[in-house]
C-alpha cells in the first residue's frame, strides 16, 4: 500500500508536465548551446559529444554536468526523450530513423544573423516550455543592441558629418585555406553590424567563400579576422594564415583573433564579439586620423 | 646502349642544356606572370627595381616568386635524382616516386609539422625528411637486394610506399589539427600554393649540397655502364657510389617533399626523354635532367593554375596524367624487349 502510494506520488510530476518537452535530447552542437542556456538542468537528457569540446562550444566546461551521445539513434532511443532536438545537417538517416521511433524532433535552423540568434533563442524556449525564460533573455539582448546600435550612431554625430562621407575600415574574414564570409552569416552580419566594411562584399562572396592571399594583400584591408577552430594546433591550413606577406609593411592589417566557441554557434555571446569588434573598429578609425593628420 | 655509340639523335650537349635552360627561364616568367589577380608584371618589376613600396611588387616577391623558385628547385632536384638512380640502378624504372625517397620524407615530415615538434625550429622538417628519405631507401634497397631486377625493386618500392602512405594518413587523422586530414592529398600529390620566401631559404642548403654530390657522381655513373667489375678495376666502388647518390638524393628529396609533398612521375619521365640526346651518358644526362625536372615543374603548376577550378588542384595531378600513360609505355616497351 504504501509502495503503491510512493509510486503514485513520484509519477504525479512527470504526469502532470507532460506536454512540455521535459526529456531534452540534441545531436547538434548549436542546440547543445541553447539547451544549457535555457532549459531547467533536470530537462537536458543528452548532449551531442561536440558539447564538450573547448573548440567550438561556448558552454563546454557547464556541458560536463549532462551525458552525451555521438549522434547516434541507438543512444537517444533508450533515454526515451520526448523532443531531440537536430540540426540542419544532422545526419538524414539518423533523423529518419528517429521521427520513425516515434520520438518528437525538431531542426533548428542554422543562423546566419543576429536577428536569427534572438529567433532562435525564442524557438528553443518555446519548445522547452520555457518561453518566458527565453522572452526575457531576447527582451534584455535587444536593448543590449539597441544601446550599442545609439552609441555608434552618437560616435558618428561627434565626428561630424565628414565623417560620414569617410570610408568606413575595410576587414576580411581569413581563416584557415583561405575561408571567408559575406553578409550572410553571423560574424558577417556582426562586422557590418560594428561598422566595418567586409571586402568579401566586393568579391561577390554572399555567404561562404575563399579569398586568395593575392587577393587579400591587393584589397589591403585595415584588420584581419580569424576564428582558429584550435589555436596551438599545426596545418599547411593553419599555416597559410600567418604568410609573412600579411604582415608586410604597407599591408600589415590589424589581426582580430575571435575563438571558435564564440562564432560557430549562435547565442547571448554574439553581443560581446560585437562589442570587441566596434571597439576595434575605433582603434582602426582612430589610426587612421592620426595618419591622416600628419599628412 | 653502350656511351661509346654515337646516337643518331644526339645533340650537342651546350645546345640542349642551352635550349633547357631558356625554356626554364620562359616558363619562370610565365610562372611568375600568372596569379589570382591581375598584376602587372613589369610595372611591378620596375617599381621593385626602384625600391619603391608597392603593393605589386610585394605580391610579385612574397607570393609568386617563392611558389616559382619551389617549383625550379623541387622540379630540379626529382629529375636529377631520377637520373642518379637509374644511372646507379641501371634501371630504366627507378625514380624517387618508385624507390621510396619521396614517401618516406613525407612521412617524417609530416610527423614533425603535424604533432608540432617544428615550432622548435623549422629546420627539423627538411632534416627529417631528409633521413625519411634515406630510410625509406634503404629499407627498399635492403627488401630487394643488391641485385634486384626491375620487378623485385618495382614490388619492394610499392609496399614501401603504400605503407608510408597509409601511416601519413594514420598521423593526420591523430594529429591534434582539425584540418590535417584534408591535408592527405597536398603530401600525396604535392602543392606549392602560398609559399614564402622562408619555405626557399629552409629547402636551400640541403638541396645544394645533394646536388652537388649527385653532379659529382657523374664521371663514376658513367664509367659504372662498363659493368660493375670493369668500373671497380677503374676505382669506382659500387658500394661507396650507391652511399654517395643514396644520400645525394635523400638531401635533395628530403629537402623538396618536405616543401612540396609527393610530386611523381618527374623523376621518372624528365631522364627517359633526355637519355637519348645525351647518347645514353648517365653523367650527361643528370645537369640536362635538372632543367628538363624545373621546366617539367613549373609547367605543371602554371597548367594547375590555369584550369579553372573551385577547389585549388593539385600539381601531382598534372605531373600524374603525363606520367602515367608514359610509364605504361616503357612497360611495353621492356615487355618488347625482354619477352616473358
Amino acid at each position: 500500500m504504501l509502495r503503491t502510494l510512493l509510486i503514485l506520488l513520484l509519477a504525479v510530476p512527470v504526469a502532470t508536465s507532460g506536454t512540455a518537452a521535459t526529456r531534452v535530447a540534441s545531436i547538434n552542437l548549436c542546440a547543445d548551446q541553447l539547451l544549457i542556456l535555457l532549459a531547467d538542468p533536470g530537462q537536458i537528457a543528452s548532449l551531442s559529444n561536440l558539447s564538450r569540446d573547448p573548440t567550438g562550444s561556448y558552454y563546454h566546461i557547464k556541458a560536463r554536468d549532462y551525458p552525451i551521445n555521438n549522434g547516434l539513434a541507438e543512444q537517444i532511443l533508450p533515454l526515451q526523450p520526448n523532443l531531440v532536438i537536430v540540426g540542419e545537417y544532422s545526419a538524414p538517416y539518423t533523423v529518419r530513423l528517429l521521427e520513425q521511433s516515434g520520438l518528437t524532433v525538431e531542426t533548428l535552423p542554422i543562423a546566419r544573423s543576429v536577428d536569427d540568434m534572438l529567433a532562435n533563442v525564442q524557438r528553443v524556449g518555446d519548445w522547452l516550455g520555457q518561453s518566458g525564460r527565453a522572452a526575457q533573455i531576447v527582451a534584455g539582448l535587444r536593448e543590449r543592441l539597441q544601446q550599442i546600435q545609439r552609441l555608434q550612431e552618437q560616435e558618428a554625430g561627434v565626428s561630424g558629418p565628414s565623417s560620414a562621407v569617410r570610408r568606413k575600415p575595410t576587414i576580411a574574414v581569413f581563416d584557415p585555406n583561405g575561408y571567408t564570409v559575406g553578409r550572410n552569416t553571423v560574424r558577417g552580419d556582426l562586422l557590418h553590424r560594428a561598422g566595418w566594411h567586409n571586402i568579401a562584399a566586393d568579391r561577390g562572396i554572399d555567404d561562404y567563400g575563399r579569398i586568395a592571399l593575392e587577393t587579400l594583400v591587393l584589397a589591403a584591408p585595415d584588420a584581419l579576422i580569424t576564428s582558429p577552430l584550435k589555436p596551438g594546433s599545426w596545418s599547411r591550413a593553419q599555416m597559410q594564415v600567418r604568410h609573412p606577406v600579411l604582415s608586410t609593411s604597407g599591408i600589415n592589417p590589424l589581426a582580430i583573433s575571435i575563438p571558435g566557441r564564440h562564432t560557430l554557434c549562435e547565442g547571448p555571446w554574439l553581443l560581446d564579439v560585437l562589442e570587441t569588434l566596434v571597439a576595434q573598429r575605433r582603434q582602426v578609425a582612430q589610426r587612421h586620423i592620426r595618419v591622416g593628420s600628419r599628412q | 646502349m653502350t656511351p661509346l655509340q654515337p646516337d643518331e639523335r644526339e645533340v650537342a650537349l651546350p645546345v640542349l642544356l642551352g635550349g633547357l635552360v631558356l625554356l626554364t627561364a620562359l616558363l619562370a616568367l610565365l610562372s611568375l606572370a600568372i596569379g589570382k589577380e591581375p598584376v602587372p608584371v613589369v610595372q611591378a618589376i620596375r617599381e621593385l627595381v626602384a625600391g619603391a613600396d608597392s603593393i605589386y611588387a610585394t605580391i610579385l616577391v612574397q607570393i609568386r616568386l617563392p611558389r616559382t623558385l619551389i617549383a625550379i628547385i623541387a622540379g630540379a632536384t626529382l629529375g636529377l635524382s631520377g637520373a642518379a638512380m637509374q644511372g646507379l640502378l641501371r634501371n630504366p624504372l627507378a625514380s624517387p616516386g618508385l624507390v621510396g625517397s619521396a614517401s618516406g620524407a613525407a612521412l617524417f615530415a609530416v610527423t614533425v609539422l603535424y604533432f608540432g615538434f617544428s615550432a622548435w625550429t623549422p629546420w627539423l622538417v627538411p632534416v627529417v625528411g631528409m633521413a625519411g628519405s634515406l630510410l625509406a631507401m634503404f629499407v627498399v634497397h635492403a627488401i630487394a637486394g643488391a641485385n634486384a631486377g626491375v620487378t623485385t625493386l618495382i614490388l619492394a618500392g610499392v609496399a614501401v610506399n603504400a605503407f608510408a602512405t597509409a601511416l601519413i594518413s594514420l598521423l593526420l587523422n591523430l594529429s591534434p589539427s582539425p584540418y590535417a586530414v584534408q591535408e592527405l592529398v597536398l603530401w600525396t600529390l604535392g602543392d606549392l600554393t602560398d609559399r614564402s620566401l622562408n619555405d626557399v631559404r629552409l629547402m636551400l642548403p640541403a638541396t645544394l649540397i645533394g646536388w652537388l654530390l649527385l653532379l659529382g657522381s657523374a664521371p663514376k655513373l658513367d664509367v659504372l655502364t662498363l659493368g660493375e667489375r670493369t668500373a671497380l678495376t677503374m676505382g669506382v666502388d659500387f658500394l661507396r657510389l650507391r652511399w654517395h647518390v643514396f644520400i645525394g638524393v635523400s638531401l635533395a628529396v628530403g629537402a623538396a617533399v618536405s616543401t612540396t609533398g609527393m610530386i611523381g612521375f618527374i623523376g621518372l619521365v624528365v631522364p627517359h626523354l633526355l637519355r637519348q640526346l645525351v647518347g645514353h651518358q648517365p653523367g650527361r644526362l643528370l645537369i640536362v635532367s635538372m632543367f628538363g625536372g624545373a621546366a617539367m615543374l613549373l609547367a605543371a603548376d602554371i597548367g594547375v593554375r590555369l584550369i579553372p577550378s573551385v577547389m585549388p588542384l593539385r600539381v601531382g595531378v598534372l605531373t600524374a596524367m603525363v606520367g602515367a600513360p608514359f610509364f605504361l609505355h616503357l612497360i611495353l616497351r621492356s615487355r618488347n624487349a625482354y619477352p616473358g
